[in-house]
């Protein structure tokens, strides 16, 4: 306290002792020198002034007195009191310092995560100002920009400071003699200037670099660090990408973040290591029909979105009129870059957030709890104070001082709690959490941290602190010898607990909800079967492999070596692989079943070669799946979908009918049951396969079947690439139990969370039962002697105890219950097949809250029943 | 408050009175003065140790009614000056309306008590 109050002195700066003892000593000459004039001797003349005016220590020490502001004084005493106070009552303490340490530790990690990823600005000059453009139709709502679009919008809108393209890949670095797949994006050359970032070595893309001839690159600046370490001169010279010879132009700044997007994109932050131009040389059709590029624009200064999109939709408008073909009822679409990175995330971030914050509000009824027992124990001294002459204020403040001190002690230890779990959450969190790299403990968190914990301190402490003022002195001090709490204060604490029970009621129904989504989606028929399944990627260097029929007869010679390989039941090679949310669309026609209105037939385009479908155990409903009678000069065919039948055939088998799709008529072969492109979604979309050797691509993803553990087969699935070509790299090489996983990392993560925050709420709710029960048995000790004196069985006392604890429960539960369905509609976004007022949920989740209940007040009840009558009387 | 003597006891608040109405009449004083002004003021009913003194001095300082400065006196001594500010002036103002009126108060319940 002592060193509070120095501090606080110097924050408040008076003036200096010595300045005022010299100010003093002056006086004190004048004084002497006055009293030797009129004749005394300098010893007796000293002797008298110091009679006449005091010591200069002694004036120091009164003065000292007054530089201090007084009520800065007051609160000092008073919170070296709480300590000392504080001191005294170690279980106190004990308690709820614990209960508020780890309230205050979850929330300030949530928080962490709440500033970091929905606060905190992103990284660009003036980011409010950014936004993604997509194009809206009622099928696709997110379409990506036709280039078309991109250069129009350039030309006409009013409202776009500067617009560009970009879109994700991966290019094969040859860095001594391994090949690596980096992660790479093509960009025009107006990316940077948008995100209002330039290389900090060499420069930028030209327009005129804008094709896809151009060999020109940029590198990121964690890549260049690592693999050319950063040497400047990096910048002119060539390196092997793709198996050509590409030359380095620039060097991007340490820590440039890449604004990530929703279509082919890595995540938002320090994850791209090569940019390139992107090719705008397309033939014309492909100008308007073809949607691979994410948009982003920097909007003018001022400008709202509103009217982004309104001048957006003008020049739509001017397409609509030239290109009817390709942008009939099509708008445009203008969203927040900082909304569209957090993306659905942003709802597991605030439910966490919004559970967080109801623990915190447990832990501060329970603490008000403990309060209300603390300031009855005070009673004599805070009524002994009050007929001194203290005033009401002065009263709640020397009881509110305990409560700063465990707020401020709360705090610290919150604080530290969490900044030891942020580096735990981050592995926790799924890997692809929007902005995880800006979860971190900073001084904002810090503050967070404190303030919370003082504050919820202080509420804690105001309802008893104004709750024992209110009375006069005479009651708190002729109450001191009953034993009997008043009515007031134990109905006061049996509220407290009610309201703890039923908000730890609604947190369990939460969580439970979650359960039993979690429940249904595992017991969901997902039309394949993931286990055992390797899955990776392969792709086709275009100066290797330049033709078709150059990669389709690799192909087909590697998938047949791996098929040999032991332990393979299956192998087949297809666009994606199921569930990593591939939704590349292109529209088709029927024959003999023109659109309807408003209608656009769209699919899904995806290739697959002989075994893809076998090897994912994929259901076959009706006709066949590809064989090796599908060639690139036999009859074009392909494998619809469930979904896609119901919808454009009207559920008829449609095997055997033709399409016209990718600009061919193909014969429908087979019909494959329905898979999601992610596996929480709603419905499948609407999907068709072609044969790889009918249409080749320049990359495959494999999947393969093993009858045992998947990943033991690499090696040797290796040596047989290997054998083909040394060169060639497998990447994003797992198990499809992982992608499966990856698909359902934050809904699991949200479980989690809530699973947690749920326990610690029953537990901060049994804690309060169980305090205000042994509390009661503590205060009627004397009460029960006399029963089991009198004869009272072990069991009745027992009964007693227990059941008022259970009454409270009841209450509290009975009033969860009725909260519970606002809770799970505020939840909706993350519910599966289970309704926001789920019956099963809504009975079970009271359950486990009575149980522990029963438990919490069993133990109080049993020490009853179990006291000894003598010790219990003489106690007294 | 309590004098070892008979001397009158400096009533609660008047002494910051005592000390603006001096800084006011006579300009910048240094703490002795100021003690030894208003001792002589009151006759000699009043003396001010620094105990009482330098506590009020510092209190009107940090209220702004008064700044103090070191600066020299004219036999060359340092010594530290207080002058009246602005806010003391009006401080000054404000309490002496204040008196008058409680001493007027006094006055009236004293004289009609011996009428």
């Amino acid at each position: 306290m002592r060193f509070l109050r120095e501090w606080l002195l110097r924050l408040f700066p008076g003036r200096a002792d010595s300045d005022l003892e010299s100010e003093m000593r002056f006086h004190l000459e004048m004084e002497t020198e006055a009293q030797q004039r009129t004749g005394l001797s300098p010893e007796e003349a000293g002797r008298q002034a110091v009679l006449r005016t005091t010591t200069v220590a002694s004036a120091i020490e009164h003065t000292r007195d007054q530089r201090t502001f007084p009520w800065l004084s007051g609160t000092l005493a008073d919170l070296r009191q709480a300590c000392v106070g504080l001191r005294r009552q170690p279980g106190f303490l004990a308690i709820a310092a614990t209960v508020l340490t780890i309230a205050i530790g979850a929330n300030t990690l949530i928080f962490s995560v709440v500033n970091g990823v929905l606060l905190k600005p992103m990284p660009y000059r003036d980011p409010e100002r950014l936004v993604n453009i997509y194009e809206w139709s009622e099928r696709n709502p997110k379409f990506p920009l036709s280039m078309l679009n991109y250069l129009e919008d350039r030309r006409q809108s009013k409202t776009l400071e500067s617009i560009a393209l970009y879109t994700g890949g991966e290019m094969e670095l040859m860095h001594g003699d391994r090949p690596e797949r980096l992660p790479a994006v093509r960009i025009t050359h107006d990316f940077f200037p948008t995100l209002g970032v330039q290389p900090i070595l060499g420069r930028n893309f030209d327009e005129s670099e804008l094709k896809g001839s151009a060999r020109v690159v940029i590198l990121g600046h964690k890549m260049w660090a690592s693999r050319f370490q950063s040497d400047p001169s990096s910048v002119g010279q060539t390196i092997r990408l793709n198996r050509e010879n590409w030359t380095v132009i620039g060097v991007m700044p340490p820590g440039f973040q890449h604004p990530g997007g929703s279509y082919r994109s890595p995540l938002q932050g320090e994850t791209v290591d090569l940019w390139c131009p992107l090719g705008m040389d397309l033939p014309e059709k492909g100008l308007r029909y073809w949607h691979f590029t994410n948009a982003i624009a920097r909007l003018k200064p001022g400008i709202p979105l509103t009217a982004a999109s309104q001048d957006l939709n003008l020049v739509m408008d001017d397409l609509n009129r030239r290109f009817p073909d390709a942008y009939e009822k099509k708008r445009a679409r203008v969203e927040p870059l900082a909304a569209e990175v957090v993306g659905k995330s942003s709802w597991t971030v605030q439910l966490i957030m919004a559970a967080g914050f109801l623990v915190l509000i447990v832990a501060c009824i329970n603490i008000a709890g403990l309060c209300v027992a603390r300031v009855i124990a005070r009673r004599s001294e805070l009524a002994i104070r009050q007929a001194l002459g203290a005033g009401r204020w002065r009263l709640i403040r020397t009881v509110l001082a305990e409560n700063m001190v465990l707020g401020i002690l709360g705090g610290v230890a919150g604080l530290v709690l969490a900044a030891v779990a942020i580096p735990v959450l981050r592995t926790v969190l799924p890997a692809n959490f929007p902005r995880i790299h800006e979860i971190r403990m900073d001084a904002m968190a810090g503050a967070f941290a404190v303030v919370a914990a003082v504050l919820t301190s202080l509420f804690a402490g105001i309802i008893p602190a104004f709750r024992q003022t209110m009375s006069g002195p005479g009651e708190g001090l002729s109450s001191t010898r009953v034993t009997l709490p008043g009515h007031g204060i134990r109905s006061l604490r049996g509220a407290l607990v009610v309201a703890e029970v039923a908000l730890a009621c609604v947190l369990c129904f939460g969580a439970a909800l979650l359960v039993r989504s979690g429940m249904e989606l595992s017991a969901r028929d997902h039309g394949f079967q993931p286990a055992n399944i390797l899955s990776f990627q392969i792709q086709f260097p275009r100066k290797t492999y330049n033709s078709g029929k150059s990669i389709i007869a690799f192909s087909n010679e590697v998938l047949r070596r791996w098929r040999e390989v032991p332990g393979v039941v299956a192998v087949g090679g297809g666009s994606t692989v199921p569930w990593t949310g591939y939704n590349d669309n292109t529209s088709f026609d029927i024959p003999g079943r023109p659109a309807k209105p408003g209608e656009s037939i769209q699919a899904r385009f995806q290739r697959a070669t002989p075994g893809y479908f076998e090897a994912l155990r994929w259901p076959l409903r009706s006709g066949r799946l590809f064989d090796d009678r599908d060639r690139d000069d036999s009859k074009p065919v392909v494998v619809v979908n469930d979904v896609l039948v119901r919808r454009y055939f009207d559920g008829a088998d449609p095997v055997g009918r033709e399409i016209n799709f990718f600009g061919k008529p193909r014969r429908i072969v087979g019909v494959v049951a329905d898979v999601r492109d992610l596996p929480a979604d709603d419905i499948a979309e609407p999907a068709v396969w072609m044969p790889f050797a009918q249409e080749a691509d320049g990359g495959m993803s494999v999947v393969v079947r093993t009858a045992s553990d998947p990943i033991a087969t690499v090696p040797r699935l290796r040596e047989a690439l290997a054998s083909l070509d040394r060169e060639l790299p497998m990447s994003e090489l797992r198990s499809l139990d992982l992608v499966a996983a990856a698909a359902l990392a934050e809904r699991r993560f949200a479980l989690l969370a809530l699973q947690s925050f749920a326990g610690l709420g029953l537990l901060l709710a049994a804690i309060g039962i169980y305090g205000l029960l042994t509390y009661i048995v503590q205060q009627r000790r004397k009460e029960i002697g006399i029963r089991i004196a009198l004869g009272a069985s072990g069991e009745a006392l027992l009964w007693m105890v227990t059941g008022s604890g259970l009454r409270l429960a009841l209450a509290g539960v009975v009033s969860g219950i009725l909260m519970a369905p606002l809770a799970g509609r505020a939840m909706k976004a993350m519910l599966f097949g289970v309704s926001a007022a789920d019956s099963i949920t809504l009975i079970a989740a009271p359950l486990v809250m009575l149980a522990a209940a029963l438990i919490a007040s069993a133990v109080p009840g049993w020490v009853a029943a179990r006291s000894q009558p003598m010790t219990a009387l003489r106690d007294q | 408050m309590a004098n070892k003597d008979s001397r009158p006891a400096i009533l609660q608040g008047t002494l910051d009175l005592m000390v603006l109405q001096t800084l006011a009449s006579m300009g910048a004083q240094h703490g002795y003065s100021i003690a030894a002004r208003i001792e002589q003021a009151s006759g000699s009913a009043l003396e001010l140790n620094m105990g009482t003194l330098y506590p009020a001095l510092m209190r009107l300082e940090q209220r702004g009614f008064v700044k103090g400065k070191w600066g020299v006196t004219e036999n060359n001594r340092k010594a530290r000056f207080y002058s009246l500010t602005a806010a003391g002036s009006k401080q000054l103002e404000r309490e002496k309306a204040g008196w008058e009126q409680t001493a007027g108060t006094i006055q009236r319940l004293l004289t009609e008590e011996f009428s």
